[in-house]
């Protein structure tokens, strides 16, 4: 039986909302009902009642939902998947399953401590697993072992049939291999409710990681400082990160007006950390950049070697940590905090331009704002390695597979009356970015698919984007992956029972 | 056709003339409906996107009955996924506008505020259905929607479902009564309310179908009693 919470439950409240506080955007946005399902019977029975009532669900397992997909649903019925994390499954030992409610962090302690092994999935450890494998999932193994759904053999869905019954399917790719393809990249609040994941093999974690950061001075950055640091680190990514022996490096330039820093996480190809000369080669790049390695990018670290050592990377200036991979991840892994927030994203298939790069520094120092956009973030992440690996774009739902770096726009705040501040800093922002001789007038505004740029990732949604016509291209490509989506929508969600402002469109 | 419908086409035809003269811009206004008091007139616009999200939207304009003249008072997006709205009705007590959305399946109420704007959608039923049409009534598609002239309850047509729905209506929220099933693959689409309130009679579009109902007031149920 799933615990059933109206408004007048006490525990409503707190319920409500997820990591994103903006939502609901008022009291009459909020649902009726939460229901908190703990096992796949009770998904069952409360997605039929709210579709016999006539209610609309929306679904929640981590609560991270960037927009207002799930918690915006007037007089709704919210599904809570937080307390399914059964995952274990102890009579098949073949086959790893993680249950959707579960969170990133507990599912790589789960994978580690029973298996040895891990998914390729994102840093945050209190980030859900429905939410973030069916929409891709990656993290700082995605270089070097793909997507998380790149390695998916299953799913358990709850759908609604064309006679408005819930049914629970199981989708691989032997049986409703077009569901279970959509699940693989598409699957958020489109088809059903996922309630478990299904891998029959996930690649061992690295034995040790070493991580580090690089911080770099605003009061002492010029703009062609800052191009020539945006370009070098975009230029590794186009060019040596293609290369195989890299792709145990993942590295982040992350900028806000109060900072830039490099961070970095690395391990061999073979998930040991014997031979550093990629790393310090990467880091080798940097030097001239005024980077000091006094203000580490990741706090809680340690600089454990400050001396050039045949063994040790980064000799004198960068400040290192070598641990085991658990421990990094799971002492990384943030995500707990609760604030109203805005993102956009870019795949980028080549290198920044320097006007590009000009453009960034022009946002990221627009004078007369700087105190209100504390904590608005470009975050400049490597991407590319195992993900692009073409086969996998016919496979899964993802079409990303050429891009070589994935940019997360991001603002957090408090105060509601910073809203229209923030969002329409970030939407200046990346509207001019998008608006140069590097963008189709076409398609001025947005980072659409083609020579430069892969458009922008589901996982990191932005209903500003609703404005293009094109928008469902900028989020699965030109080809034909939209018009398969619509298909399989047509046929396993007849009646769009799933639908939120980003959902895919039944077929017009 | 009532009486309401019936003004409700006249006034359409003065917006839709008014409209082009005052440059108030029509989407695809399918649907009209006057308010009781004569002073406002609403508007249902059939499409599937109003400003990027999938949904369609229903417009309140005020009739200055001089020249008449129409000034739009608001739009107002109906519910995520209520595409395609093709029909409306207003309580007799003028408080309330009721959408049936044929391409989402859905109804949505709206109160009507004193000055004719129309407020945020406070109420929506999805409904679920299907037909013998396998095209076109793959789902449940709400055609037309009307008021008991005593505006405590509501009959609908379900085109996709071949269903003719009575709910309830009580302070402004819709309860389900029931839902009765029509002919299969017929389609019901039109609806008359005898100015009594004790009948009604449904066209259908699938068939060449009528099919007339008594409507008993204390409980809210349908009895057939002509169909040809």
């Amino acid at each position: 039986m799933s615990v059933r919470i109206d408004a007048q439950d006490p525990r409503y409240s707190s319920l409500l909302k997820g990591h994103n506080l903006r939502w609901p955007a008022s009291p009459s946005d909020a649902v009726r009902l939460i229901e908190i399902c703990e096992n796949t019977s009770d998904v069952v029975s409360a997605l039929q009642r709210t579709v016999d009532a006539g209610l609309r669900p929306t679904v929640r397992s981590g609560g991270h939902c960037y927009e207002d997909f799930v918690a915006n649903n007037p007089d709704g019925v919210l599904l809570d998947l937080s307390l399914l994390t059964s995952s274990h499954m102890p009579g098949d030992p073949g086959r790893y399953r993680i249950s959707t409610g579960e969170q990133l962090g507990d599912a790589y302690l789960n994978l580690f401590k029973r298996h040895g092994v891990t998914i390729p999935a994102g840093s945050c450890y209190t980030v859900g697993a429905g939410g973030h494998i069916t929409g891709g999932g990656y993290g700082l193994l995605s270089r070097l072992h793909g997507l998380t759904v790149d390695w998916l053999s299953a799913v358990d869905i709850v759908t609604i049939d064309v006679n408005g019954k819930a049914q629970l399917v199981r989708a691989s790719k032997t049986e409703h291999a077009d569901l279970f393809r959509a699940c693989r990249g598409a699957g958020g609040g489109n088809f059903g409710v996922i309630t478990a994941y299904y891998f029959d093999r996930l690649p061992v974690p690295p034995q040790e990681v070493i991580s580090g950061g690089i911080s770099f001075d605003w009061a002492r950055m010029t703009e062609a400082r800052f191009v020539d640091l945006v370009l070098k680190f975009g230029d590794y990514w186009a060019t040596r990160g293609t290369q195989q022996d890299t792709w145990g490096l993942f590295s982040i330039l992350n900028m806000s007006h109060d900072f830039i820093n490099l961070s970095f996480q690395f391990c061999n190809p073979d998930g040991s950390c014997r031979d550093l000369s990629v790393l310090d080669e990467f880091l080798d790049r940097f030097e001239g950049c005024n980077g000091s390695p006094e203000h580490l990018a990741i706090q809680g670290d340690k600089v454990i070697s400050r001396k050039p050592s045949a063994s040790e990377a980064c000799p004198g200036p960068h400040g290192l940590t070598r641990r085991g991979w658990l421990e990094a991840t799971i002492e990384e892994g943030g995500g707990s905090g609760r604030e109203r927030a805005k993102y956009k994203s870019t795949y980028m298939k080549q290198n920044f331009t320097a006007a590009e790069a000009k453009r960034i520094y022009k946002h990221m120092t627009r004078t007369g704002e700087r105190a209100e956009l504390k904590h608005s973030i470009l975050a400049i992440d490597s991407f590319g390695g195992a993900i692009n690996r073409p086969a996998m774009a016919a496979e899964t739902s993802c079409f990303q597979r050429s891009s070589i770096m994935k940019l997360q726009f991001m603002s957090f705040w408090e105060d509601p009356a910073e809203d229209n501040g923030r969002l329409s800093w970030m939407r200046d922002f990346y509207t001019d970015l998008y608006s140069g001789e590097e963008v189709p007038a076409r398609y001025a505004g947005t980072p659409y698919p083609g020579q430069r740029y892969e458009g922008c990732y589901i996982n990191y949604p932005d209903s500003d984007m609703l404005a293009y016509s094109f928008w469902p291209q900028l989020y699965y490509g030109e080809g034909d992956l939209y018009p398969f989506l619509q298909d399989v929508k047509q046929r396993y969600d007849p009646h769009n029972v799933f639908h939120h402002a980003m959902s895919i469109r039944p077929k017009g | 056709m009532n009486r309401r419908t019936f003004l409700g086409s006249i006034a359409a035809a003065t917006a839709l003339s008014t409209a082009r003269s005052s440059a108030i811009r029509s989407r695809r206004r399918t649907f009209h409906v006057l308010h009781p008091s004569g002073r406002f007139l609403f508007a249902i616009n059939d499409v599937d996107n109003y400003q990027g999200l999938p949904t369609g939207f229903v417009e309140a304009f005020a009739i200055e009955l001089r020249s008449g003249h129409l000034a739009l008072i608001n739009r107002q997006a109906l519910s995520l996924s209520s595409t395609f709205p093709r029909h409306c009705a207003v309580s007799p007590d003028g408080n309330h506008m009721v959408v049936a959305a044929y391409g989402g399946g859905t109804y949505n109420v709206l109160p009507i505020q004193a000055d004719g704007a129309l407020g945020r959608v406070s109420q929506i039923i999805k409904e679920i259905g299907r037909g013998a049409d396998p095209v076109k009534q793959a789902s449940a598609h709400p055609h037309s929607v009307v008021f008991h002239p005593s505006g405590r309850f509501l009959i609908s047509t379900d085109f996709g479902s071949d269903r003719v729905n009575v709910f309830q209506f009580e302070n402004g929220k819709m309860i389900r009564v029931l839902q009765k099933s029509a002919a299969a693959g017929s389609g019901p689409a039109h609806i008359a309310m005898s100015a009594d309130g004790f009948a009604l009679t449904v066209s259908h579009e699938l068939r060449p179908l009528v099919t007339r109902y008594y409507f008993d007031d204390r409980t809210g149920t349908i009895t057939e009693y002509f169909n040809g």
